[in-house]
């Protein structure tokens, strides 16, 4: 079981690597469509829905952090209950996430979780920050390579786009 | 006055950034942390944003309160608006709005792209609006402080 230094040390190192550079679980999943949890898998063996509800997941574990960040920084809420708060609102997106192939943020999650109950707010906060810094690379880099170009396949439809269908229509 | 420089290497092009009257001490906070380089992305449904989503503030942490901070609707700021989102910790978003823009949430205002560069921003946009939903290149942007 890492301390929290190290453990804050270690995703801090994670962060300076990927913030210039991506983060290879990212490559993996939305670049080169490798499902390494199996997520997709068993429909169609298609990758889009994990793209979709994968990445949109880990995207809001690093607002959770932000949140939590700033009501420990109210002082009204408890250390037992920001834990709380942190299990409640990361842990699921954050697994989810890692059957997504973004493995090394649950991973991170994983190991604040083991020591969590064991630390001062401060040293809460200044894990969940870190975290943070790493979530917010992951999330760069996942909207780097997601196919943005497929939505030129879905335009927005108009009221003169029904009204010449309803013309059209007229003809059948 | 504080400004600073937002340069994208690999397109060759860079702009100025000024100051602006309102949330100086957020501004300083960012200006104390360059230089600092980051992945340049693009906002993807609030309109014609450039948007850093992943800025770091290693040397001096973001401490201010989000309530000491006044914020501007993106669609009713000026072209070439520098602000911040969910600027805390060691983290922070920065977006520069090159054209218009629908987005009616709330962001901290910090700088403003100087006149003269409006065009090479508005460049620079359409590139990485390219990139982001075509030829998926990756552009690095760098913020330095400018004398």
């Amino acid at each position: 079981m890492k301390t929290w230094q190290e453990l804050k040390a270690e995703i801090d190192r994670e962060t300076i690597l990927t913030t210039l550079e991506p983060v290879q679980d990212v490559v993996d999943v939305f670049r080169y469509s490798i499902s390494k949890g199996g997520a997709g898998v068993p429909n169609d063996k298609q990758i889009f829905t994990t793209w979709f509800f994968g990445g949109a997941d880990v995207n809001y574990i690093a607002d959770w952090c932000y949140f939590i960040i700033e009501l420990a920084k109210k002082g009204t809420y408890s250390m037992e209950q920001l834990c709380q708060m942190t299990r409640f609102w990361i842990k699921q997106p954050a697994e989810f996430g890692n059957y997504c192939g973004l493995c090394k943020q649950y991973a991170f999650f994983q190991e604040l979780d083991q020591i969590m109950d064991g630390l001062k707010k401060e040293e809460l906060v200044a894990v969940l920050d870190s975290l943070r810094g790493y979530l917010t690379n992951i999330n760069a880099w996942v909207y780097q390579y997601m196919p943005w170009g497929v939505g030129r396949a879905f335009h927005r439809k108009d009221r003169a786009y029904y009204e010449t269908g309803m013309q059209l229509a007229k003809g059948i | 006055m504080k400004r600073f420089k937002m340069r994208w290497p690999a397109l060759k092009l860079e702009v100025i950034c000024e100051e602006i009257q309102e949330n100086k001490q957020a501004l300083d906070v960012l200006v104390s942390n360059m230089p600092i380089k980051a992945i340049q992305g693009h906002e993807m449904v609030g309109g014609w944003i450039l948007r850093a989503r992943a800025v770091h503030m290693q040397k001096h942490p973001f401490e201010l309160s989000a309530d000491a901070l006044s914020s501007e609707k993106m669609k009713d700021a000026p072209v070439g608006r520098v602000a911040l989102l969910f600027p805390q910790g060691s983290s922070t978003e920065v977006l520069v709005k090159y054209d218009e823009c629908v987005d009616d949430r709330d962001y901290i205002p910090v700088a403003q792209v100087e006149p003269e560069y409006l065009d090479t921003l508005k460049k620079v946009g359409r590139l990485q609006w390219q990139s982001a939903s075509r030829t998926k290149e990756i552009y690095h942007v760098e913020f330095t402080e400018v004398e």
